[in-house]
């Protein structure tokens, strides 16, 4: 069963709702360990053009990961009212930081809609939530911190 | 007819005529006085020493008889045959008779006053005669017995001194001739080279006079021309000091000008770095608003998390964020602002640069037509000074031309006169006595001011 499947029979609840470029994510509040401002990332050679690079939060090391790319789309400088966002998601298998143009914040979404056949999206994402008319994906932390992890782990 | 009207020649021949008409008047009747004087003394001398030698022979007879007056008779009429002068020989006696007359031709009495006795020869002429008496005296004593008397005939006296009278008046008719002659082909070989003189003379003084009254037309023209030129002159001088004082009011406005834009300049720059901090006080504000921002949205995160217990932190963290977003919409709105004051104060700031330097441009064009209008004021003043000089030399000059009219007026004057004393005719007269008449008319004052009116066309 995918994530998208998987997400439509959960119920909804507050969310961290982002923004990376032109598309809106939804991280289930819970998977959120904190919000950080972007500071210095350290590029990694030969890694994939979605992985930004590796920084240190509080002494732990996380990868950075740019949620943008991972959906396709060119990075472009969109800049918010505030200076972009570190979303650190925690996994089971462990954390990773998705780079956000800006944080909303923790908003109430009612319910988690199923995606479309023909849109099904990432696996790391499980449907979409609106958000103020907004269509926002939500964020799998499980998944995405398992792919990146392994992405990661498995080197270039 | 008076002298002034006779011409040259007429004066010249009547200056030659006249001595050799008194001259030979002179001789005319001089020279037959004087040879009647000398012949009237050669006579009287000869008269005289015949009468005396007589009265030798006479002075032993007198007094005696007829018969011893024979011999003197005879003697006496030999004497009379052999002196054709002598008319006649009368002894006269001692109580005053006739004692013996001889003549010849018709018979001439004897003078009253010589017919007694004489003591001393004695003369005495009549205008045809020459009377004679010789005292005779007796030898041995010598004591006075008669008088000799004789007449002589002065006719040959008379006809020598008409016949010189007619010589000498030839002779003076033969020199006058020669003298009108010559004092003619004089006068004309005078006149001619005098008349061509005054001719030439006449004609130089009528161009000089012409060119002198047309030098005064040009000088009138020419100060005329001056006066204007000073008039004009002075309407620049008045411009270019009016040029001056609105060229340094000018000055004034752009120094002042100059100053404001310094000072707006160095306001604008207070006001940049105002705006600079204002910016660098932002920067901070949404420093401190982001970190607000991220603090609130991870207490709602926690608040979140704690579930039914965070519920109020999660709502404080709400506000917060609410608040660190107004915060963040204010600081945007001051940078817009901010951003708006900043391209103001570029504006601003490049405005009062160009200002400043259209202000320093303005200055410098303002001294610069300050100097120019300066030396524009002094050339002018020269120009006008040169022009008050040209205008006193022009006055000289007219001046001179005047004193030149009149020379040549006078020229002409003096030509016409020669050429009246040379030739004389009417017009020539009439011309002399006008002349005459304005030479002794004295000049008009000149009024002061003539030259410059005349000037001053």
């Amino acid at each position: 069963m995918g994530a998208a499947e998987r997400g439509a029979d959960r119920a909804g609840g507050g969310h961290v709702v982002l923004r990376a470029g032109g598309h809106w994510l939804a991280v289930p509040a819970a998977a959120v360990r904190q919000v950080v401002t972007l500071g210095a990332v350290a590029r990694a050679p030969r890694s994939p053009a979605w992985l930004v690079g590796l920084t240190v939060i509080e002494g732990r090391p996380l990868p950075v990961v740019s949620a943008q790319r991972l959906l396709g789309e060119e990075e472009a400088a969109t800049p918010g009212a505030m200076l972009p966002r570190l979303v650190v998601v925690g996994g089971a298998e462990g954390e990773v930081a998705l780079v956000a143009d800006e944080a909303v914040g923790v908003v109430e979404v009612e319910a988690v809609a199923a995606a479309a056949a023909g849109d099904r999206g990432p696996d790391w994402t499980r449907g979409e939530v609106s958000w103020r008319g907004r269509a926002a994906r939500v964020v799998d932390p499980e998944a995405l911190a398992q792919a990146v992890l392994r992405a990661v782990a498995a080197g270039p | 007819m008076t002298l002034t009207r006779l011409g040259l020649q007429t004066r010249v021949i009547a200056a030659i005529a006249v001595p050799i008409a008194c001259i030979a008047t002179f001789f005319a009747v001089f020279v037959p006085a004087r040879q009647e004087a000398v012949a009237d003394a050669a006579l009287e001398q000869r008269a005289f020493s015949w009468l005396t030698t007589l009265a030798d022979h006479a002075g032993p007879v007198v007094g005696q008889g007829p018969s011893d007056l024979a011999d003197l008779r005879r003697a006496f009429a030999a004497a009379v045959q052999g002196d054709p002068e002598l008319i006649y020989l009368t002894v006269i006696g001692p109580s005053g008779e006739v004692a013996l007359r001889r003549t010849s031709g018709p018979p001439v009495p004897e003078a009253d006053s010589l017919r007694r006795l004489v003591p001393t020869r004695t003369a005495l002429a009549t205008p045809d005669h020459l009377h004679v008496a010789v005292p005779i005296r007796a030898p041995g004593d010598g004591a006075l017995v008669g008088t000799l008397v004789g007449g002589f005939s002065r006719a040959f006296i008379l006809a020598e001194r008409r016949a010189s009278a007619r010589l000498a008046l030839v002779v003076s008719l033969v020199i006058m001739a020669g003298g009108v002659a010559l004092a003619w082909l004089l006068s004309a070989s005078l006149a001619r080279p005098l008349r061509e003189t005054s001719r030439q003379l006449s004609a130089t003084s009528r161009a000089l006079l012409a060119a002198a009254r047309a030098r005064e037309a040009a000088a009138a023209r020419e100060a005329a021309a001056v006066e204007e030129t000073r008039r004009v002159m002075d309407v620049l001088l008045s411009a270019a000091q009016r040029i001056a004082d609105s060229a340094g009011t000018v000055l004034e406005h752009a120094e002042s000008t100059l100053a404001g834009a310094e000072e707006v300049a160095d306001r604008i720059g207070e006001l940049n770095r105002y705006a600079e901090r204002v910016a660098e006080l932002l920067a901070s504000i949404m420093q401190v608003a982001d970190r607000t921002d991220l603090l609130a949205l991870n207490a709602a995160l926690e608040g979140s998390k704690a579930g039914e217990a965070g519920k109020g932190f999660t709502l404080v963290a709400k506000e917060m964020r609410r608040l660190s977003e107004h915060v963040v919409e204010s600081v945007d709105g001051i940078r817009a602002l901010m951003k708006e004051v900043r391209a103001s104060s570029v504006e601003a700031v490049r405005a009062s640069h160009d200002g400043k330097a259209s202000s320093a441009e303005t200055t410098r064009s303002a001294r610069d037509i300050a100097t120019v209008t300066q030396q524009q004021r002094a050339a002018t003043e020269q120009v006008s000074r040169s022009m008050d000089e040209m205008k006193e030399l022009l006055g000289q000059a007219m001046t001179d031309i005047k004193a030149t009219s009149r020379s040549a007026d006078g020229l002409a004057r003096l030509a016409a006169e020669l050429s009246a004393l040379i030739t004389p005719s009417p017009r020539d007269a009439a011309v002399v006595r006008l002349g005459r008449r304005n030479s002794r008319r004295p000049p008009a004052p000149e009024r002061p001011g003539d030259d410059a009116r005349a000037a001053g066309g």
